[in-house]
């Protein structure tokens, strides 16, 4: 079946982030699909947006885009009035062309509404997606935000609240999670290394046998050979 | 055993030793509790998991001889009722919290009460595997002087058979979905004019306010005649608007969005459509139904999120498209066929399109298919089983569909699909100690991989089936643990693992199997067997199956002692024969195609106390209740009659029975039947009329009716079906239905319980 048209905002992720080392990030409530991922292409961004959940700390800078290629991960990074020293993380993908600051409009109203809601029970989360239910929300903002030129009036409401997209930091999706890779190329690099220097260990050791023989062999042939003439001579 | 097999005198001289003793009666108590021969501490409460035998054979061997199924049953979902709320305990949820599931590390079985702690309690060994695992810090504690755990009592999951444990972020693929549920309706012509469009729209509006899944659950709607209609249900609009699209050849979906919407958002909406469709179509002339490609769009629809489809048909489907041609189904029903070899033809599948969707389309994307089949002539439905049964959806069948008679059965059926417990994106693995293996499935399943189930959708009224099997070496432990876990999402948006656990005991003896063994559970496992049997070759080698598999069993028996049968291994014949009777698998040319395959779809998820009762139903005599029968005890429980015979030669001329099998109620009228009888129970003066009638048992103030409608009401909870009751006298016509259940008596083709077991006695000499 043909579909006509889709939402710009792929997904949205609402975590706790970590604050001791510890500590794992808890998902609190997450976006429903719009439609179905037909070549599996969301299901990658899922995968990097999850990455990104893992290294997102308390020190993170906030509001800040990655770019990812094709779409950019969008995030804010708030506190709960009532629980303080709580993080929570406003997460979206979106497409690359959408205008950056209507999403961290969109992830601005996420905030307010959520910290409204469950802002005092957010400490005493102890399962992935307690607050499940906040999806309905995230689906009808998700739909105002969809039309950026039909909701232009929607847009200069939010005018006060409109973020200053100099101020956004701007990072490469290879950048975040490339230092991942990296760490792993080095070890890589080091244990081949250490196997190079254990192979030239081995190579030398028997280089030097076969020079020691190679030096000392024709003598030792010599040797031979008189002490048979000698023994020869003397019967 | 040479002393059984031994006659007095000559060949044929004497009569016969009393070799299986007498033949005993159909057990008196309405759904009796089963017979667990294990001691209870940690083991799953029998309504979750049962086995066929309650002891497992040391090598494949003596599993062998054994020659009846050694199986496991499992009801996950079974959670106690609304009136068992006050005594039974519900499932205890645990959340592990920081330190995760506990699962052994190498074969990822999950922490039961069997498990035994060593090592001052730093290390668990798992009694399936055998590895010793380390505990984690925060889930340490020190042991007593027996070896346990000081805080045994505190963890559910130390000495509950039946746990839940919250599942954290890796056991889900995705966030937990919410409850969808998409009504795909035929609109044809037919459909208005038997009712059951007006009946849809009555039960389902009854049902909105109480749809799982509080303000997160979606709803849709799609009607097809001819073309297909959609229906934008955007919470903003103040009508709902219809959009009818006549391309079948590539269904497309007109709106991006807003076809399938929140429904507490659009609940008005909603409302209004239910109230507005049967005028809608009123006077609609169309016939056609492009039931393929509506089907095609709604899986379109649902495929992002997954969840219910509710498929209704009131003709078989005539149109198709070009991606749904192979789709078309056909009047091939021969009545001629019926009753001969040939009958399995009808019940395969003529087309794999149905089959192919279920598969590719449905269970990929967790869509459940349930379908209310109400066609009025042959709908074919051998074709249409495989979308309910591979997705664990299921069938009602209402043959001839009429409002006036089924409305009622109809309504609360709906109502029950719709509000009835249920979860979804669901997966089964049962996992046995080392020395078994899970074999083979039996029933309505799909098997992802090789011992997944794939379960789009599971809800209280389904059970699974499997078979235990040897591996090459014998068991050497003294008991076996079976755990069956479901992993499932809740109607409330939580992710949740169902984990049950039964530890049986190991054997040498063939004897115990015997003594250990359930009937009523061999027979739920049996009964599906040879279900399979019949839609893979043909009926009568389902028969065949059941026949041998009882005569086997009892020769074996025969040879190993000359004890009397143990009490449940002696109620196999009956059950064997009522088997061989029911409407499942029966000879005969009076069970029609399609009724068949929805009765072996129906069996197909039964739980052990549903196939009880529709193999044997329950009979009871309404003339003779006792002073207790029908009243209240002290905790207000219904005091139920006992249960007679089921045959003709029990029936009194001046009595009125009640016979239940489960999934409807018969009452049987004798002819001499006192008027004051009929008059204090249906507030008729005769029973002219009430030859094959539908009846709703009139509420009067008569002792009789204030106790026999306590005595339905009892029945009706405990069923999740909607058990309509019909009535029959004797000598009338209808009375043909009736007598197939009374399963002691003689048939056309079968035997009666006395001759049969005559047989067997003289079969095992």
């Amino acid at each position: 079946c043909i579909r006509l048209s889709s939402q710009p905002m792929k997904f949205t992720l609402i975590f706790r982030v970590p604050i001791s080392p510890g500590q794992l990030p808890m998902p609190l409530a997450a976006s429903m699909d719009d439609e179905k991922d037909v070549n599996g292409e969301l299901e990658k961004f899922k995968g990097q947006a999850k990455k990104i959940m893992r290294q997102t700390s308390a020190s993170s800078p906030t509001p800040c885009t990655i770019e990812a290629g094709a779409y950019s991960f969008h995030y804010i990074i708030g506190e709960a009035p009532s629980s303080p020293g709580v993080k929570i993380c406003f997460l979206t993908l979106a497409e690359k062309s959408y205008p950056r600051r209507f999403a961290f409009n969109y992830l601005g109203e996420l905030q307010k509404e959520f910290i409204q809601l469950h802002g005092q029970q957010i400490d005493s989360v102890e399962r992935p997606y307690k607050f499940i239910t906040f999806d309905t929300f995230i689906q009808k903002t998700k739909k105002i935000y969809m039309d950026t030129r039909a909701n232009a009036t929607h847009m200069k409401m939010m005018s006060d609240d409109l973020r200053d997209i100099q101020g956004i930091m701007t990072k490469n999706i290879q950048e975040v999670l490339g230092r991942g890779e990296k760490l792993e190329t080095v070890t890589n690099r080091s244990s081949e290394l250490s196997a190079g220097t254990k192979r030239f260990k081995d190579n030398a050791k028997a280089l030097y046998r076969e020079l020691l023989i190679r030096q000392w062999a024709p003598v030792a042939v010599v040797f031979l050979i008189v002490a048979i003439l000698l023994y020869l001579f003397w019967r | 055993d040479a002393v059984a097999g031994m006659s007095l005198g000559g060949k044929g001289a004497a009569a016969p030793v009393r070799v299986l003793g007498d033949a005993p009666a159909p057990p008196e108590q309405w759904i009796a509790p089963p017979v667990v021969s294990l001691p209870p501490e940690g083991q799953a409460n029998p309504r979750y998991m049962q086995c066929s035998t309650y002891a497992i054979p040391s090598s494949g061997s003596v599993a062998q001889k054994y020659a009846l199924p050694i199986s496991v049953i499992v009801h996950p979902l079974n959670d106690p009722r609304p009136d068992e709320r006050g005594t039974v305990a519900p499932v205890p949820v645990v959340n592990f919290g920081a330190c995760g599931v506990i699962r052994c590390r190498r074969c990822r079985t999950y922490i039961n009460p069997f498990v035994s702690f060593l090592d001052a309690g730093r290390r668990w060994r798992c009694n399936v595997c055998g590895l010793l695992n380390e505990v984690h810090a925060d889930y340490y504690c020190s042991l007593d002087a027996n070896g346990r755990r000081r805080d045994n009592l505190d963890r559910p999951e130390l000495n509950h058979g039946v746990v839940e444990f919250v599942a954290p972020q890796d056991y889900m693929v995705r966030p937990p979905q919410p409850p969808c549920f998409l009504f795909v309706i035929d609109v044809s012509s037919r459909s208005v004019q038997s009712g059951m469009l007006r009946e849809i729209c009555a039960a389902a509006d009854a049902a909105l306010d109480n749809l799982p899944g509080g303000e997160r659950t979606q709803i849709g709607f799609v009607t097809f005649d001819g073309s297909l209609h959609y229906y934008n249900l955007k919470s903003s609009l103040s009508e709902p608007q219809m959009l009818a699209v006549a391309d079948l050849d590539e269904p497309f979906l007109p709106l991006p969005s807003d076809l399938l919407v929140n429904l507490q958002e659009s609940k008005h909406l909603a409302r209004s459509l239910l109230a507005k469709l049967p005028s809608l179509f009123a006077n609609s002339i169309v016939g056609d139904s492009a039931m393929a490609p509506a089907l095609q769009s709604a899986c379109a629809m649902m495929q992002h999120i997954g969840g219910k489809i509710l498929l209704f048909q009131s003709v078989m489907p005539t149109l198709t498209g070009k991606s749904s041609a192979t789709a078309a189904l056909r009047a091939r029903e021969d009545t001629k066929l019926l009753g001969t070899e040939k009958e399995s033809v009808l019940l395969m599948p003529s087309t794999d399109w149905f089959k192919t969707l279920a598969l590719e389309v449905c269970s990929k994307n967790q869509i459940s298919v349930d379908i209310f089949s109400c066609c009025e002539h042959y709908a074919d439905l051998a074709n249409l089983v495989p979308l309910c049964r591979y997705t664990n959806g299921q069938l009602w069948h209402y043959p001839n569909f009429d409002a006036a008679r089924d409305g009622d059965s109809f309504r609360a059926d709906l109502g029950r699909a719709l509000t009835r417990q249920i979860g979804f994106e669901a997966v089964i693995r049962i996992r046995a100690s080392s020395g078994i293996r899970i074999s083979a499935f039996h029933g309505n399943h799909y098997l992802r991989g090789a011992d997944l189930l794939a379960l789009p959708t599971v809800d209280c009224d389904k059970a699974f089936c499997c078979d235990l099997a040897h591996e090459e070496q014998s068991i050497t432990s003294s008991h076996i643990l079976i755990q069956c876990a479901l992993l499932y999402t809740t109607s409330d948006g939580e992710r949740r693992i169902r984990v049950s656990n039964l530890n049986v005991p190991v054997t040498n003896n063939l004897a115990d199997l015997y003594t250990a063994l359930d009937a009523r559970a061999t027979m739920n496992v049996l009964i599906k067997s040879s279900i399979e049997q019949a839609q893979l070759t043909k009926i009568t080698d389902a028969r065949s199956r059941l026949q041998t598999a009882c005569v086997n069993a009892l020769k074996t028996y025969r040879i190993m002692c000359a004890t009397p049968l143990p009490e449940q291994a002696a109620l196999l014949p009956l059950l064997t024969l009522a088997a061989l009777k029911n409407a499942a698998v029966r000879d005969g040319a009076d069970v029609r195609a399609d009724e068949r395959s929805a009765i072996m779809m129906q069996v197909g998820s039964m739980p052990i106390f549903m196939t009880t009762s529709f193999l044997m139903p329950s009979i009871f005599a309404i003339h003779r209740l006792l002073e207790t029968d029908g009243g209240t005890e002290v905790d207000g429980a219904v005091v139920m009659p006992a249960s007679g015979r089921l045959s003709a030669e029990a029936l009194e001329a001046h009595g009125v029975y009640l016979v239940d099998n489960g999934l409807c109620l018969l009452m049987w009228i004798g002819k001499n039947v006192h008027h004051q009888l009929l008059l204090d129970l249906l507030n008729l003066p005769s029973a002219d009329r009430l030859d094959g009638a539908k009846v709703n048992l009139p509420q009067l103030q008569t002792e009789l009716s204030i106790r026999v409608n306590r005595i339905l009401r009892r029945i009706r909870e405990l069923r999740p079906t909607s058990l309509p009751l019909y009535t029959v006298r004797q000598g009338g016509a209808a009375e043909a239905r009736f007598s197939a259940l009374l399963v002691e008596d003689r048939t056309l083709t079968t035997m009666s319980y006395g001759e049969w077991w005559q047989t067997l006695a003289r079969q095992l000499q």
